[in-house]
Formats: C-alpha cells, structure tokens, sequence
C-alpha cells in the first residue's frame, strides 16, 4: 500500500523483483517495474525515474512534469553526492516534498529516483538513498556481464585475426610450391583456403553446429596437408547421433591446430592426429588426440591457470569460451607429457539454453 | 536350447556390434563419411526399435487373447501417437535443439525449477516404463530355460547398465535399428508360421460363440497362489498342490480314477499346485477376467481391463497412447540425431509405416492364444502366450525353433527400450537433477538400473501392456501439455506450465498408484483411476491454460522462441523458389 512502510518480506521480494529487472535490462520495461515496486515499498505517494535528465518511468500522484524536470535538473548541475535532496513542489494544489536520489555509476550520475511526501521525508530520504546505491550497484553489474560478453566475442576475433599470419604464409609457401608441377592440385587448394578464410572470418553467429566445425577442420587440414604431405595421417571417429551438437564457433578447429603446430611439427616422421566425437547422454565428447611431441604439463598447467602468454594461445581462447558460453565446469580436460603426444577433451552439453546454431 | 542361443546371440551382437563392429566401421579418415548425418530412413529404424518394447512383443498378444476387439485400440493407438508427434512436435523441437524434455522446459520458459519438475516425471515415466521390460526379461528367461522370473531381471539389468557404462553407446542408432530388424521378423515370420500350422489344422475354429474349451487334457502350474472362477463343472487331476473351493474344501473325488471335478464357483489353488484339467472342458479363469465368449470377444466396445465401463476405457487409451508417446522421454532424444527439423518430420512418418508393419502380427497371435493357449486364462499370464504358442501348435520340437525366434525378438525389445529409458533416467539424474560429468552419469546409470531391478522384481503381477499403458497416461498427462502449448501458444507462462504438469501428472501418477495398490474397487472410481488419461490430460491443459491467463507473464523471449521453433531450418531456405 503506497505510503505506509512494508513489511520485512514484501520488502525483500521487492529488493528482489527490483533486482533482476535491472540485471535483465534497465531499458523503459525495467524502469517501470522499478517505478512500480518502488511505490510499493517506499513510504511515498509517488515516485518517478530519470535517466539523462528525461523521466523514464512514473506511478503514483506526482508534482506535474515540469517541476520534476526542473528539480532533476537542480540536482544535475550540483552534481552531488549520494545524499537525497528535498525540493519543495505542488502536487494537486497542496506543498509537498519530492526527495530525489542520484543513480551513481563508476561515480558518474546517470540517473535520479524520486519520491512524493507530504510529511516529514525523514524516512523517505534514508530509503531512497539506499535503494539509489542498489541500483547503481545493479546496473554495474549488469554492464559487467555485458563486457564479459563483448571479452568473449572479442577473444573470438583476436583467434580468427590469429590463424593468419604462420598459416597464411605456410599454405601460400606450400600452394606456391604445387604451381608449377600441380597446377591443378594448386588450383583446388586455393579455392579451398578461400573457402577456408570466408568461413573462419564470418561474423554472423558466435555458434556453430559439429557437422559445420568439421568442414572447417577438413578445409584447413587439406591446406595443412598440401606441406606435411604423408608425414601425417587423420583419423575420425563421429558419432553420427552429436553431429547436431551446438558449440561455440571455432572450439575444434584451433585443437586440431595445436595438435599439427605443436604436436606433428616438431616430430620426427609420421605423426597421427585423432578426432572423436562420442555420445555420453546429455552430453557430447569431443577429443582431439596427437602421437606428437607433447608439452611440459606443468609449464601448460601454470599458463592455463594464470592465463599468461602461451604458445597454446588457441586452446587457452578455447578454454575461455566453453567455460564462458556453458559454465566453469564446461572447461578443456588436457592429458600431455614431454614425448608422449596431448590428448585434449572437451565436454559439450547437447543442449545449452540460449545456444542455437544459426 | 536353441531359444537360449537365439537369446545370448541376440544379447552377444547388441553387445559386440555396439562396442566394437561400429567403433571399427566408424574410423575413418575421410570427413565426408564421417559427417554425413544419420539418414531420416535409418533413423526411423532406431527410433522403432527403441519405442518397440516388451509391451508390443509379448504384452499386447496377450491382451487381446483375454480382452478381444477392444484390446486393438494398443496397437492402433501407439502408431497413431506418431501422427500427433508428426503433426505438432517432431519438427519444432528438432529446431529448438533440445536433447531432453527438461530442456525444452528450461529453454523455452526459462526456469530451473521447471527443469526439475520435468527432470521427475521423467523419472516417474521412466522406472514405470522399465517395469514392464523387466517383467518381459523375467518371463523369457523363464520360458525359455526355465530359471525362476528374478533371473531375467538381473540379467537385463546387469547387461544394460554394463553396457551403457562400457562405451556400448557407441553406435547406438545402428544398433537399434538393427533391433527393430530382429523385433519385425521375429514377429512375423512365427505369425506366418503359426497362421500357416492353423489353417492346415481346421479342427478348431475362432468363431465359435462360447468361451475356450481345452481341446485335450492340459497340465496348468499355478505360480503363485491363484484365485479363479469355474463357470461348468471340470474334471482335474491334482498332481502337486492343493485346490480348494471358496470353502476351503478340496474337490471331491468321483469315481476311483482319481479324477476330481470342480464345481461352479470361484477356486484357490496354492503356490506351487500342478494339476491337469480334463479335456472339453470350459477353461475356467482368473478372477479379474471377464469369461468372453466368441461372440463377445470378437465385437468391440464388449470389455477390457476397464471392467464394466469399456467405452470410458477405450477412449482412455486413445487419449493416453495418442498423446503420450510425444511424451516418452527416450523417443524424444532420438530426433536428435535428424540433421534438421525436415529430417525430423520425415523419419516420424517412415516410423509410422514401420509400426504399422509390426503391428498387424501380435494381434493374430493373441488370436491364436485363444484356441492353442487358453490355459493361460486360468492363470492368468497372458503375456507369455507368444513364448508358449509355437510349442502348443508345433509341439516342442518344431516348437522350440520358433519359440527361439520369438524369443530373440523379445530380448531386442527389452535390450534396446531398457537402454533407451535408462540413459533418460540417468540423464535426468545426473545432467538436470544433480549436474555432474561423465562420473556421474555412469553412476546414475547404475542407480537407475538398481531401482528398475528392485521395482521389476515386484512387478510379475502386473499385464505388461497395462504397465505400458500407464506410463504413457503418465507421459500424456505431463509433458503432452508442457510440449503442446510451449511449442504453439507463446502466452504459456513457467507457472502455467508447472502447474499443468503438477495437477495432471500428479493426478494420473496417485490414480495409477492407488490401482496398483488395489485400495479402489470395480466401481467407476475404479475405472476412472486404473485408465486416468481421459480425464488427467483434459486437467492437466486446462490448468496449464488457465494459470497462464492468470499469471499473465509469458517469458522474456518467448517470441523468439516460437520464432526458432517455427522458422524453417537454416540453409533449407536456399532451396526455396526464388520470388
């Protein structure tokens, strides 16, 4: 009931609902629950929201517009602290008191919530004040999840700028090299690393089915295959039923990468690159296995952990995403040693809501 | 014996093919064979040999032998339950990319919660579900070598869960469909050989007005103590056990040739009591089972399980088989593996051909139980009449390799549905109840499998087409709503949806308890528990419809939602007639 104070629970289920309407979104919608509960919670007979100086959201008897633009205003200029202030407005012909609190975030005020007394505002201004610091502190956190997800998508394209610079050169030295004595072979491998480039740099879905990743691989091992000729062979074990499997883009491909950069190339001889997909219930397991050289898995552990500067840079992007995209526990299990290859799993879930291949 | 090899070579190649043939035949280096997508025809073959079970391959023949017409709307109605997945949820559901039913629910409302709920009815539906294929395991393994029924349950559930944790997965899509192979021919080839055996033997004759007689004198083992009616007097010889009438006495003795005869009357032979009827007898039956007549069993809307309310209990089993099969969570998660939602809606309608090509012989067999087995009527363990009918046309010799054939089908359907339900049980346990790994789902799989045992050990009492028939009451009271109304109407709220499943899952699962119990009589509370679909589905949309108008707050997304549920799959549009 607006003007009198709540009760201790209807108080928490508001500080609740208040929160997850901004988390989700503080757009006009969020705003107005945040007005809505607001009124029922606060000791007010009307509150308003401001955002940039313009009222996003009102419930209750509130003074008309322009006092509540000229009040806001008011508190603009001081740019104040986190104590409320008190105005004098009318509402409806008699005196009253509209409290407003400033929206703090990163120190900067963005916005103003407001409340209509008639008495004495001295519970009113506490409250404001409190509910003005959740507020900020909820719109920061959502902003932090948004950056995280601008941190994943920006990871995405620092990998995809990353393929380029050794394997450009290494494909382009080794077409070069079929020129002349396989025009033809030279030709197909050319249309296969255009192909290979326009799906790597595609930017329209951060997700990718496992069919589609393979393709991906099977472009970039043909481009790999034209240098390492038969010192490398490749074997698949699909299975059939986790091809639908939805993933990040670009999560097999960087494996199958390591394993060739890392693993074959500093070997002697024939090395083998395994890739199998297996079905585990709800989820798919997807391996990527090596008989190459191996690495310290002490020296991997450590920069896995730290996240300082590898030359595994594509499994530790791939870590990042998966742990980002389905949780913490979603992380690459990697079995290494000097000498003895690296074998490097990764569990996916069948289904991750939010996650669809587009 | 040969019916033991054809079991333990049906288990071996389930096995063997799983874990070895197909991880060999799956390695490849050539990407274009290993990314080729499991095709629509092949999928339908595994989706049939995972949805045939137990109940079809040894529970519906013996339905039909007791109940008649009626009996038909099974088959008729657990083909049908594809149309309606065809019609409403094959497709969608395809695009949405949900694994699980839990899934859906959390994907497309939103709340954890609602995972959970799900996750227990996929639970509910799914031990319910194994009942049946435990009983089903016991029986075969006691037809066919005479073990006692725990045995076959053991067996079953040690093999699958062994199975399932020792990477028998692998290939599992060919696996089963290879098992829809084995169910089909197992079914049809003694069909037409037993049909053959009849039409040449034309002594007996399924037209004749009256109940069964036995045709010549017939020994029946009661297994445990058993009630059953006499409705014209009998003559019996006792050769092991007691026979008592409803006063306690044995029957008398006429004459000195030991043979007795029993009166009309309900009779109690003990565990264990062997005795011969004389031949040209009235078959007396079990109490609980209504004495049909030729007449009477040949016509429908005359009977059933639903005691004296046969048209409330066929409409009961339209309801619960038409909408349930949408909601049997190991069915759903084969139209994974379709490619797209277009695969997933042509596999639907070659599994419809593909059932209806195995429907057509259980019935006939159920017929011919009738005039060969009747003495199961006695006892009441119709379900075994596909095992012991080769024997009772053929006699033992010839009898013995068709009752192999059978049996092998038996062991599919029990091998691939048991498999099928227990990775959804543990699923549910490890990936929407508990979250956990790789670990935890081996070890849910061995919970699952413990609990399936327990309740199977328990469960010989039981028809196994009835067990059947409640868990698709059960799967068409929850999820046929959740899966419905999320898929095509966007104002469904997360409340809705919990309370819709709540109210008619709930209702349906106490309904069904309470008639396992036996606490209801034969009235029409009795009718309405022991077949709640008819009125359990009804409930379970109408609160579902009706807390949603109420709440009145669909979820955030919910349009983009139907968007991806509804959209044709990405790329197909490339093949669409350019405007």
């Amino acid at each position: 009931m607006p003007g009198s104070a709540p009760d201790d629970l209807s108080l928490l289920s508001s500080v609740n609902r208040i929160a997850r309407a901004i988390r989700s979104d503080l757009d006009v919608d969020g705003a107005q629950v945040l007005a809505d509960t607001m009124l029922e919670m606060l000791p007010a007979t009307g509150v308003a929201v401001t955002f940039d100086g313009a009222v996003a959201a009102e419930a209750g008897e509130l003074p008309d517009r322009s006092q509540i633009v000229r009040a806001t205003g008011e508190v603009l200029d001081r740019q104040p602290g986190r104590t409320p202030t008190a105005h004098d407005v009318t509402v409806g012909g008699r005196d009253a008191q509209l409290v407003i609190a400033p929206l703090l975030i990163d120190g900067l005020v963005v916005g103003t919530i407001q409340g209509v007394t008639f008495g004495a505002d001295d519970l009113l201004s506490p409250m404001l004040r409190e509910l003005g610091d959740l507020v900020g502190q909820q719109v920061e956190l959502a902003e932090l999840e948004r950056a995280k997800a601008q941190v994943a998508q920006a990871e995405l394209r620092t990998l995809q700028a990353q393929i380029s610079p050794h394997f450009l050169y290494n494909s382009l030295t080794a077409i070069a090299a079929l020129i002349n004595t396989d025009p033809l072979e030279a030709r197909s491998l050319i249309s296969t690393f255009a192909d290979f480039t326009r799906h790597t740099f595609r930017t329209t879905s951060a997700f990718t089915t496992l069919a589609e990743e393979l393709r991906l691989v099977e472009m970039y091992l043909e481009l790999e295959r034209a240098r390492f000729a038969d010192r490398m062979s490749v074997r698949l074990m699909i299975a059939p039923e986790v091809l639908g499997v939805t993933l990040p883009f670009l999560c097999v491909q960087p494996l199958v990468e390591n394993a060739i950069r890392h693993g074959l190339e500093q070997r002697q001889g024939h090395g083998r690159v395994t890739i199998e997909a297996a079905d585990s219930g709800a989820h798919a397991l997807i391996t990527v296995d090596d008989d190459g050289v191996g690495t310290d898995p002490d020296a991997l552990q450590a920069a896995m952990t730290n996240r300082t500067s590898t030359p595994h840079v594509g499994l530790l992007s791939v870590d990042e995403r998966l742990r980002s995209t389905f949780g913490p526990e979603y992380g690459l299990e990697i079995a290494t040693g000097d000498g003895v290859g690296t074998r490097v799993t990764m569990r996916v879930p069948k289904f991750h809501p939010g996650v669809h291949a587009t | 014996m040969i019916a033991t090899l054809a079991v333990v070579l049906v288990t071996v190649l389930t096995l063997g093919v799983g874990t070895f043939g197909l991880r060999f035949a799956r390695t490849t280096s050539n990407f274009f064979v290993a990314s080729r997508a499991v095709h629509p025809v092949w999928n339908a073959f595994a989706v049939g040999g995972e949805y045939l079970s137990a109940g079809t391959q040894l529970g519906l023949a013996g339905l039909v032998l007791v109940f008649g017409a009626d009996m038909l709307w099974f088959p008729a109605g657990y083909t049908a339950g594809y149309l309606l997945l065809l019609l409403f949820v094959a497709a969608p559901l395809r695009r949405f990319g949900s694994f699980t039913i839990p899934e859906f629910a959390e994907g497309r409302l939103g709340s954890t919660g609602l995972r959970r709920i799900a996750a227990a009815f996929v639970l509910i539906i799914g031990w319910l579900y194994l009942l049946p294929q435990m009983k089903g395991a016991g029986i075969t393994v006691r037809a066919i070598t005479g073990a006692p029924y725990w045995v076959g349950v053991v067996l079953v559930g040690l093999v699958v869960a062994l199975n399932l944790t020792a990477g028998g997965m692998r290939g599992i899509t060919y696996v089963q469909a290879f098992q829809y192979v084995i169910m089909v021919l197992a079914m049809a080839i003694p069909a037409i050989i037993l049909f053959v055996a009849w039409m040449a033997d034309d002594t007996r004759s399924l037209t004749q007005p009256d109940a069964p007689r036995f045709a010549e004198a017939t020994e029946v083992e009661f297994r445990r103590d058993t009630v059953f009616v006499v409705e014209e007097p009998i003559g019996i010889t006792t050769l092991q056990g007691v026979v008592t009438d409803a006063g306690g006495d044995p029957p008398t003795a006429t004459g000195t040739d030991a043979l007795a005869v029993l009166g009309i009357g309900t009779h109690t032979a003990v565990e264990g009591t062997i005795v011969e009827f004389a031949a040209d007898g009235l078959v007396p039956h079990r109490e609980g089972i209504d004495a049909t007549g030729g007449t009477r069993w040949a016509a429908p809307l005359t009977g059933g399980p639903g005691g004296g309310h046969p048209l409330y209990f066929v409409y009961s089993v339209m309801f619960a088989t038409f909408l349930g099969t949408m909601g049997l969570p190991h069915v759903l998660v084969r139209f994974y593996t379709n490619a797209t939602g277009s695969d997933a809606r042509r596999t639907t309608v070659i599994v419809v051909g593909l059932l209806g090509m195995f429907y057509v012989w259980p019935p006939l067999l159920g017929a011919l139980g009738r005039l060969y087995t009747p003495e199961l009527l006695v006892t009441g363990e119709t379900d075994s009449t596909v095992l012991l009918l080769p024997a009772a046309i053929l006699g033992t010799d010839a009898g013995g390799w068709v009752t192999g054939i059978v049996a092998a089908g038996a062991v599919a359907a029990f091998l691939s549905t048991s498999s099928g339900l227990m990775i959804s049980v543990a699923s549910a346990i490890s990936h929407d109840l508990v979250g956990g790994g790789v670990r935890q789902f081996r070890i849910a799989v061995w919970g699952a499998a413990a609990v399936a045992v327990v309740l199977g050990l328990g469960a010989e009492p039981f028809q196994i087409n009835v067990l059947v028939g409640w868990a698709f009451a059960i799967a068409a009271s929850s999820f046929c709503p959740l899966l419905v109304l999320g898929i095509w109407w966007s104002d469904l709220t997360k409340r809705g949806a919990a309370a819709g499943m709540l109210a008619g899952g709930g209702a349906a699962t106490m309904a069904i308890a309470s008639t396992m119990s036996g606490v209801l009589g034969d009235g029409w509370l009795g009718a309405l528990a022991a077949a709640p679909a008819a009125w359990s589905v009804p409930l379970a949309f109408g609160v579902a419809i009706v807390i949603s108008r109420l709440d009145g707050e669909p979820p955030a997304r919910a349009r983009q939602h139907l968007a991806i549920l509804h959209l044709p799959d990405p790329g197909t549009l490339d093949h669409a007639p350019n405007a």
